[in-house]
Protein backbone atom coordinates (compact mmCIF):
# COMPACT_ATOMS: atom_id res chain seq x y z
CA UNK A 1 0.00 0.00 0.00
CA UNK A 2 2.63 2.47 1.44
CA UNK A 3 5.04 1.85 -2.15
CA UNK A 4 1.54 2.36 -4.11
CA UNK A 5 1.35 5.31 -2.29
CA UNK A 6 4.44 6.39 -2.81
CA UNK A 7 4.32 5.36 -6.79
CA UNK A 8 1.41 7.70 -7.40
CA UNK A 9 3.27 10.17 -5.72
CA UNK A 10 5.84 10.08 -8.58
CA UNK A 11 3.07 10.15 -11.26
CA UNK A 12 1.04 12.98 -10.23
CA UNK A 13 1.75 15.48 -12.96
CA UNK A 14 -0.45 17.32 -15.02
CA UNK A 15 0.21 14.40 -18.07
CA UNK A 16 -0.94 12.32 -15.93
CA UNK A 17 -4.32 14.15 -15.02
CA UNK A 18 -5.30 14.93 -18.57
CA UNK A 19 -4.59 11.02 -19.54
CA UNK A 20 -6.70 10.06 -17.18
CA UNK A 21 -9.42 12.96 -17.85
CA UNK A 22 -8.59 11.20 -21.11
CA UNK A 23 -9.28 7.45 -19.80
CA UNK A 24 -12.84 8.62 -17.82
CA UNK A 25 -14.18 10.15 -21.17
CA UNK A 26 -13.99 6.92 -23.16
CA UNK A 27 -14.90 5.40 -19.83
CA UNK A 28 -18.11 7.28 -19.92
CA UNK A 29 -18.62 7.26 -24.04
CA UNK A 30 -18.61 3.04 -23.87
CA UNK A 31 -20.89 2.98 -21.18
CA UNK A 32 -23.44 5.07 -22.99
CA UNK A 33 -22.76 3.27 -26.48
CA UNK A 34 -22.91 -0.31 -24.35
CA UNK A 35 -25.74 0.29 -22.10
CA UNK A 36 -27.94 2.28 -25.39
CA UNK A 37 -27.32 -1.33 -27.60
CA UNK A 38 -28.32 -3.25 -24.34
CA UNK A 39 -31.97 -1.65 -24.17
CA UNK A 40 -32.07 -1.21 -27.71
CA UNK A 41 -31.26 -5.03 -28.31
CA UNK A 42 -33.71 -5.83 -25.14
CA UNK A 43 -36.45 -3.52 -27.07
CA UNK A 44 -36.16 -5.46 -30.32
CA UNK A 45 -36.36 -8.86 -28.61
CA UNK A 46 -39.26 -7.59 -26.26
CA UNK A 47 -41.43 -6.76 -29.69
CA UNK A 48 -39.69 -9.78 -31.19
CA UNK A 49 -41.73 -11.31 -28.14
CA UNK A 50 -38.94 -12.84 -26.72
CA UNK A 51 -38.93 -12.04 -22.85
CA UNK A 52 -35.18 -12.15 -22.05
CA UNK A 53 -35.89 -10.75 -18.75
CA UNK A 54 -39.07 -11.66 -17.75
CA UNK A 55 -39.40 -13.47 -14.50
CA UNK A 56 -40.08 -16.67 -15.33
CA UNK A 57 -41.76 -18.21 -12.07
CA UNK A 58 -41.29 -22.25 -11.55
CA UNK A 59 -44.23 -24.11 -12.41
CA UNK A 60 -44.78 -26.21 -9.71
CA UNK A 61 -44.38 -22.76 -7.04
CA UNK A 62 -47.73 -21.62 -8.74
CA UNK A 63 -51.21 -21.65 -7.33
CA UNK A 64 -53.91 -23.81 -9.05
CA UNK A 65 -55.33 -20.57 -10.48
CA UNK A 66 -51.57 -19.12 -12.29
CA UNK A 67 -51.18 -22.41 -13.38
CA UNK A 68 -54.39 -22.15 -15.59
CA UNK A 69 -53.74 -18.65 -16.54
CA UNK A 70 -49.86 -20.16 -17.72
CA UNK A 71 -51.08 -22.99 -19.57
CA UNK A 72 -54.04 -20.80 -21.16
CA UNK A 73 -50.94 -17.98 -21.87
CA UNK A 74 -48.72 -20.86 -23.65
CA UNK A 75 -51.49 -22.32 -25.74
CA UNK A 76 -52.42 -19.03 -26.86
CA UNK A 77 -48.59 -18.08 -27.31
CA UNK A 78 -48.18 -21.84 -29.55
CA UNK A 79 -51.52 -20.97 -31.15
CA UNK A 80 -50.39 -17.22 -32.42
CA UNK A 81 -47.00 -18.53 -33.23
CA UNK A 82 -48.37 -21.03 -36.08
CA UNK A 83 -50.82 -18.51 -37.14
CA UNK A 84 -47.95 -16.13 -37.14
CA UNK A 85 -45.91 -18.98 -39.09
CA UNK A 86 -49.14 -20.07 -41.59
CA UNK A 87 -49.71 -16.33 -42.09
CA UNK A 88 -45.45 -16.06 -43.40
CA UNK A 89 -45.96 -19.35 -45.39
CA UNK A 90 -49.24 -19.19 -47.22
CA UNK A 91 -48.72 -14.77 -47.65
CA UNK A 92 -51.92 -14.82 -46.25
CA UNK A 93 -52.60 -11.62 -43.54
CA UNK A 94 -56.35 -13.35 -42.57
CA UNK A 95 -54.07 -15.54 -40.28
CA UNK A 96 -52.57 -12.35 -38.98
CA UNK A 97 -55.85 -11.65 -37.54
CA UNK A 98 -56.39 -14.30 -36.01
CA UNK A 99 -52.68 -13.81 -33.80
CA UNK A 100 -53.83 -12.34 -30.00
CA UNK A 101 -50.52 -10.67 -29.02
CA UNK A 102 -50.97 -7.40 -30.15
CA UNK A 103 -47.04 -7.39 -30.84
CA UNK A 104 -46.89 -10.16 -33.29
CA UNK A 105 -50.19 -9.35 -35.11
CA UNK A 106 -48.58 -6.00 -36.04
CA UNK A 107 -45.18 -7.70 -37.04
CA UNK A 108 -47.44 -10.14 -39.28
CA UNK A 109 -49.20 -7.54 -41.14
CA UNK A 110 -46.65 -6.10 -41.47
CA UNK A 111 -43.93 -9.24 -43.03
CA UNK A 112 -47.00 -9.98 -45.07
CA UNK A 113 -46.33 -8.00 -48.04
CA UNK A 114 -49.06 -6.55 -50.47
CA UNK A 115 -51.87 -9.46 -49.89
CA UNK A 116 -55.04 -8.39 -48.92
CA UNK A 117 -56.94 -11.14 -47.71
CA UNK A 118 -60.56 -11.16 -49.25
CA UNK A 119 -61.99 -13.66 -46.41
CA UNK A 120 -61.50 -13.85 -42.82
CA UNK A 121 -61.44 -17.56 -42.62
CA UNK A 122 -58.29 -19.07 -41.64
CA UNK A 123 -57.38 -20.54 -45.61
CA UNK A 124 -57.70 -24.39 -44.29
CA UNK A 125 -61.28 -23.40 -43.91
CA UNK A 126 -62.16 -22.39 -47.51
CA UNK A 127 -64.13 -23.32 -49.71
CA UNK A 128 -62.40 -24.69 -53.48
CA UNK A 129 -63.94 -21.60 -55.47
CA UNK A 130 -62.96 -19.36 -52.35
CA UNK A 131 -59.39 -20.47 -52.63
CA UNK A 132 -59.75 -19.65 -56.45
CA UNK A 133 -61.40 -16.42 -55.78
CA UNK A 134 -58.91 -15.79 -53.50
CA UNK A 135 -55.85 -16.67 -55.36
CA UNK A 136 -57.09 -14.60 -58.24
CA UNK A 137 -57.96 -11.87 -56.27
CA UNK A 138 -54.27 -11.56 -54.87
CA UNK A 139 -52.52 -12.26 -58.28
CA UNK A 140 -54.86 -8.99 -59.61
CA UNK A 141 -53.69 -6.69 -56.91
CA UNK A 142 -49.89 -7.53 -56.89
CA UNK A 143 -49.90 -7.76 -60.59
CA UNK A 144 -51.93 -4.03 -60.54
CA UNK A 145 -53.97 -6.09 -63.35
CA UNK A 146 -57.35 -5.92 -63.42
CA UNK A 147 -57.90 -9.26 -66.11
CA UNK A 148 -57.21 -11.52 -63.20
CA UNK A 149 -60.36 -9.63 -61.93
CA UNK A 150 -62.49 -11.53 -64.33
CA UNK A 151 -62.12 -14.50 -62.90
CA UNK A 152 -63.19 -14.04 -60.48
CA UNK A 153 -66.69 -15.99 -59.44
CA UNK A 154 -67.76 -14.04 -56.55
CA UNK A 155 -69.35 -11.01 -57.84
CA UNK A 156 -68.67 -8.83 -54.61
CA UNK A 157 -65.08 -9.76 -54.82
CA UNK A 158 -64.98 -9.37 -58.57
CA UNK A 159 -66.55 -5.61 -58.05
CA UNK A 160 -63.93 -4.95 -55.03
CA UNK A 161 -61.10 -6.19 -57.61
CA UNK A 162 -62.08 -4.19 -60.30
CA UNK A 163 -62.18 -1.32 -58.30
CA UNK A 164 -59.06 -1.87 -56.88
CA UNK A 165 -57.15 -2.61 -59.62
CA UNK A 166 -59.05 -0.04 -62.00
CA UNK A 167 -56.22 2.87 -60.90
CA UNK B 1 -33.98 -13.56 -32.13
CA UNK B 2 -30.18 -15.91 -30.51
CA UNK B 3 -28.08 -13.31 -32.46
CA UNK B 4 -29.84 -10.56 -30.67
CA UNK B 5 -29.68 -12.02 -27.29
CA UNK B 6 -26.15 -12.91 -27.82
CA UNK B 7 -25.52 -8.98 -28.91
CA UNK B 8 -27.98 -8.28 -25.65
CA UNK B 9 -25.59 -10.20 -23.51
CA UNK B 10 -22.37 -9.05 -24.81
CA UNK B 11 -23.50 -5.21 -24.54
CA UNK B 12 -24.66 -5.85 -21.19
CA UNK B 13 -21.27 -7.50 -19.50
CA UNK B 14 -19.07 -4.45 -22.04
CA UNK B 15 -21.14 -2.03 -20.34
CA UNK B 16 -20.69 -2.82 -16.72
CA UNK B 17 -17.14 -3.76 -17.47
CA UNK B 18 -16.56 0.26 -19.10
CA UNK B 19 -18.49 1.42 -16.08
CA UNK B 20 -16.10 -0.49 -13.81
CA UNK B 21 -13.67 1.06 -15.51
CA UNK B 22 -15.02 4.44 -15.23
CA UNK B 23 -15.42 4.12 -11.47
CA UNK B 24 -11.62 3.39 -11.10
CA UNK B 25 -10.73 6.10 -13.00
CA UNK B 26 -12.52 8.76 -11.39
CA UNK B 27 -11.05 7.16 -8.04
CA UNK B 28 -7.53 7.57 -9.29
CA UNK B 29 -8.15 11.04 -10.59
CA UNK B 30 -9.56 11.52 -6.39
CA UNK B 31 -6.59 10.30 -5.11
CA UNK B 32 -4.22 11.81 -7.72
CA UNK B 33 -6.07 15.54 -6.69
CA UNK B 34 -5.48 14.36 -2.72
CA UNK B 35 -2.07 13.95 -3.54
CA UNK B 36 -1.45 17.39 -5.14
CA UNK B 37 -3.26 18.99 -2.40
CA UNK B 38 -0.59 17.03 -0.24
CA UNK B 39 1.90 18.25 -2.30
CA UNK B 40 0.84 22.02 -2.01
CA UNK B 41 0.50 21.55 1.79
CA UNK B 42 4.05 20.45 2.20
CA UNK B 43 5.70 23.16 -0.29
CA UNK B 44 3.38 25.90 1.62
CA UNK B 45 4.67 24.54 4.80
CA UNK B 46 8.57 24.27 3.85
CA UNK B 47 7.71 27.97 2.19
CA UNK B 48 6.96 29.55 5.33
CA UNK B 49 9.99 27.37 7.00
CA UNK B 50 12.13 30.21 5.07
CA UNK B 51 13.40 27.16 2.38
CA UNK B 52 14.82 27.83 -0.86
CA UNK B 53 13.47 26.56 -4.20
CA UNK B 54 16.05 24.07 -4.73
CA UNK B 55 16.21 22.76 -1.06
CA UNK B 56 12.25 22.07 -1.38
CA UNK B 57 12.67 20.49 -4.59
CA UNK B 58 15.42 18.19 -3.31
CA UNK B 59 13.70 17.19 0.16
CA UNK B 60 10.62 16.49 -1.93
CA UNK B 61 12.75 14.39 -4.51
CA UNK B 62 14.11 12.68 -1.63
CA UNK B 63 10.32 11.76 -0.63
CA UNK B 64 9.95 10.46 -3.94
CA UNK B 65 7.62 13.38 -5.49
CA UNK B 66 7.59 14.37 -9.26
CA UNK B 67 10.45 17.09 -9.98
CA UNK B 68 8.42 18.34 -12.25
CA UNK B 69 5.51 18.91 -10.37
CA UNK B 70 7.03 20.17 -7.81
CA UNK B 71 8.80 22.99 -9.82
CA UNK B 72 5.47 23.79 -11.33
CA UNK B 73 3.33 23.84 -8.20
CA UNK B 74 6.24 26.36 -6.37
CA UNK B 75 6.02 28.33 -9.07
CA UNK B 76 2.12 28.77 -9.08
CA UNK B 77 2.52 29.35 -5.42
CA UNK B 78 5.20 31.85 -5.92
CA UNK B 79 3.10 33.87 -8.55
CA UNK B 80 -0.26 33.70 -6.12
CA UNK B 81 1.71 34.92 -2.86
CA UNK B 82 3.46 37.93 -5.41
CA UNK B 83 0.06 38.32 -6.52
CA UNK B 84 -1.59 38.65 -3.15
CA UNK B 85 1.54 40.73 -1.50
CA UNK B 86 1.11 43.31 -4.28
CA UNK B 87 -2.42 43.00 -4.17
CA UNK B 88 -2.32 44.07 -0.27
CA UNK B 89 0.38 46.36 -1.14
CA UNK B 90 -2.56 48.42 -3.58
CA UNK B 91 -4.70 48.55 -0.69
CA UNK B 92 -2.86 49.80 1.80
CA UNK B 93 -1.79 52.99 -0.65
Amino acid sequence: MAKKHKQLKSRISKSEEKRINEKIALGIGLTFIFVALFLLTWLIAEQEGDNIYTPDKNFSKMTPKEKINYVQEQEQETEDQSNYQLAIALGDSGYCEEIQKLSLRLKCEKEVPGVISISKKPKLELTESEISDNSDYQLAITMGDSKYCEQISNKEIKDKCLLETKG
Amino acid sequence: MAILRLLNQISLVLGIVSLIFTIVQIFYKLKIKKLQEELVSKIITMMELKKSDQEIINILVADEWDPEEISVKIGEIRQLTKFNSNQAQKNQE
